[in-house]
């Protein structure tokens, strides 16, 4: 058999609702069942935070460190064949500091993050599809940030080149036209931006591929998928990192006065759109609940694929409730192209509803932040 | 609660950079524990650097006189200036003894979110400066941040139709870092290849 990169361990400190918690997973799959609010989404939550040092549901950490504690700690022993790998992320309150480490030891952030990768799938993912732009640039920044961390600074470097472009438009408004301060801006903000652009169609190209293919399969060949990139601005063909800059900031000199009067960038990487088609027709616009389910599945099997290619692992994929409310051959897709190859957490309410189509593994039931080991009939 | 006076002294160190109420204290006590003269000669050393310290009517280096010692140097060669975001800056540009060209200090980078534009910097007076003397070359060493960058392209726009070279000091700086912290080595890698702007 294929080794599997899995989580062998999982242990939780004080974190959200759960006191102490070690559990020994299945290096399969792992079913999380219970009733609402006993602590299924903040276990999943656990695990992303351990990987990547983040939470899915909230920017201010510390409301991960249960209540009446002074920090939280999630630990997770991960397996690659023989070798393990102990990772574990300490969170205190005050100050509200995070401390990584390795095999027991602490390590700076850089050398800790990337070392196990997660895709989460939650209903709010719908969102992909039908919602507005940000949500799926945000899909597709967040996709390459989880493999090169340079992008995630560039972004960052981007968004504060931005911030203060449209400070000095909420300023000066019309006054700053044709300023010679208003195009250093310009020129900085369309070089960084040329950045993000090359990078983004660069992803975008691979993760089509995947998408179609996972997409297909998930229609039995009836449906394509594409996903189509728009900008403010004509791209040119061959994508070439100094031509979108160049384009980029002709388009801002073009769009400059009204930029001035509206005091806003419409130019740039913060504006693009990725618009998903099926069959060439306009999903978010067009495509049946259904059709967004699939969609939205085909891309989360794409992004597994994807990291698979770049990292030479597959991620730890998590369904936060949502395997239940795939169709049965929506589940059949998915469990096919899991099973054996992709370590799973699952959550849902009634273990009922989520045997069908499941293939072996450990169930778990959930109560009031305590997990018991939970044997189907 | 500590007496009223050592109190005053705690809050006092707490303006410093980087020093928080732990460190304050604990630096408070420290100056407790030594003999009067040198608390004296501490303190005679603080009030005498602010009030002796100018700022050189040329550059804006530190100086004590009103110019510094390098705009003073006639050996160096003044038809380079290197424009700098802070006086610091120039003491880290100057341990690698490498550059013999004059300064020009603007005291601080474009910033619109915190209400700094060219009128807030010394840009006026870099102008005037190629403007009176021959100078052929600027070099143009703000910090590579967001604002560092913006500044420097900013300079190049208004300098170059002045008929002068404008160069911008090599990416051999790490992204985002400040010129102070660079090791020589970096430096000097980064003042060698310097980009035409
Ligand atoms: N910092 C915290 N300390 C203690 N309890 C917390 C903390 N943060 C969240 N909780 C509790 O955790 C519970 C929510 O858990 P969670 O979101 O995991 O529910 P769930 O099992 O996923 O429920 P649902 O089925 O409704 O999605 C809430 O009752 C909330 O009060
Ligand atoms: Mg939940
Ligand atoms: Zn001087």
């Amino acid at each position: 058999m294929v080794f599997v990169l899995h989580m062998e361990k999982l242990a939780l400190h004080h974190f959200r609702n759960y006191k102490i918690l070690t559990l020994t997973l299945d290096r399969n799959l792992n079913v999380f069942f219970g009733a609402n609010a006993q602590g299924k989404t903040n276990l999943l939550e656990a695990i992303v935070f351990v990987a990547s040092g983040r939470s899915f549901r909230t920017k201010r950490e510390t409301e991960l460190i249960r209540w009446e504690a002074k920090a939280c700690q999630v630990s997770a022993l991960i397996a690659r064949g023989e070798s393990t790998e102990k990772l574990q992320l300490l969170l205190s309150r005050e100050p509200a500091k995070k401390t990584y480490f390795s095999a027991g030891k602490p390590v700076k952030r850089a050398h800790y993050l990337g070392r196990l990768l997660t895709v989460l799938f939650t209903p709010e993912d719908l969102a992909i599809i039908k919602g507005a732009p940000q949500q799926r640039r945000n899909f597709l920044d967040e996709l390459i940030s989880k493999v090169s961390p340079v992008f995630e600074a560039e972004l960052q470097r981007y968004s504060q080149i931005l911030r203060q472009k449209n400070q000095l438009l909420r300023t000066y408004g019309e006054k700053i036209f044709a300023s010679p301060e208003l195009a250093s801006w310009n020129e900085q903000l369309a070089r960084q931006g040329a950045k993000i652009i090359t990078r983004r169609l660069f992803v975008l190209r691979r993760l089509n591929l995947l998408a179609r293919l996972a997409h297909r399969r998930l229609t039995q060949g009836e449906e394509t998928l594409e996903l189509t990139y728009h900008s403010a601005v004509f791209l040119p063909e061959k994508n070439e990192e100094k031509e979108i800059e160049a384009a980029l900031l002709a388009g801002m000199q073009e769009k400059s006065k009204q930029e001035t009067k509206t005091k806003q960038t419409l130019v740039g990487p913060h504006r693009d759109e990725i618009l998903p088609c099926i069959n060439g027709v306009n999903a978010r616009l067009y495509a049946s609940q259904g059709q967004q389910r699939t969609a939205v599945l085909a891309l989360k099997l794409a992004e597994m694929e994807f990291l698979k290619g770049e990292s030479g692992e597959y991620p730890l994929l998590l369904l936060d409730d949502v395997f239940s409310e795939l169709d049965s051959l929506r589940r059949k897709s998915l469990v096919e192209a899991i099973d054996g190859r992709v370590q799973t957490f699952l959550t849902g309410t009634a273990a009922e509803n989520l045997t069908a189509f499941l293939p072996a593994g450990k169930f778990f039931s959930i109560h009031r932040g305590e997990v018991k080991l939970y044997a189907p009939h | 609660m500590y007496p009223e006076a050592i109190a005053r002294l705690i809050e006092a160190l707490q303006k410093l950079p980087g020093v928080g109420p732990k460190t304050a204290q604990r630096l408070a006590l420290f100056i407790l524990s030594l003999p009067r003269e040198e608390v004296v000669k501490m303190a005679r050393a603080i009030v005498e650097a602010k009030d002796k310290t100018h700022y050189c009517r040329v550059c804006g280096n530190f100086s004590e006189k009103d110019l510094c010692s390098i705009c003073l140097d006639k050996r160096r060669d003044a038809a380079v200036i290197c424009v700098v975001q802070d006086a610091r800056d120039i003491i880290a540009l100057e341990r690698m003894r490498d550059y013999r060209g004059l300064y020009h200090v603007l005291g601080g980078a474009i910033s619109p979110i915190d209400g700094i534009g060219p009128d807030q910097l010394r840009i006026r007076e870099l102008l005037e400066r190629l403007q009176k003397s021959k100078v052929k070359e600027v070099i143009l060493a703000t910090n590579p941040t967001v604002e560092g960058e913006a500044t420097a392209l900013y300079l190049a726009k208004i300098i170059k139709p002045l008929g002068v070279r404008v160069t911008r000091l090599a990416h051999g700086l790490p992204v985002g870092a400040d010129l102070e912290y660079a090791d020589e080595v970096t430096l000097l890698r980064a003042l060698e290849g310097r980009r035409e702007l």
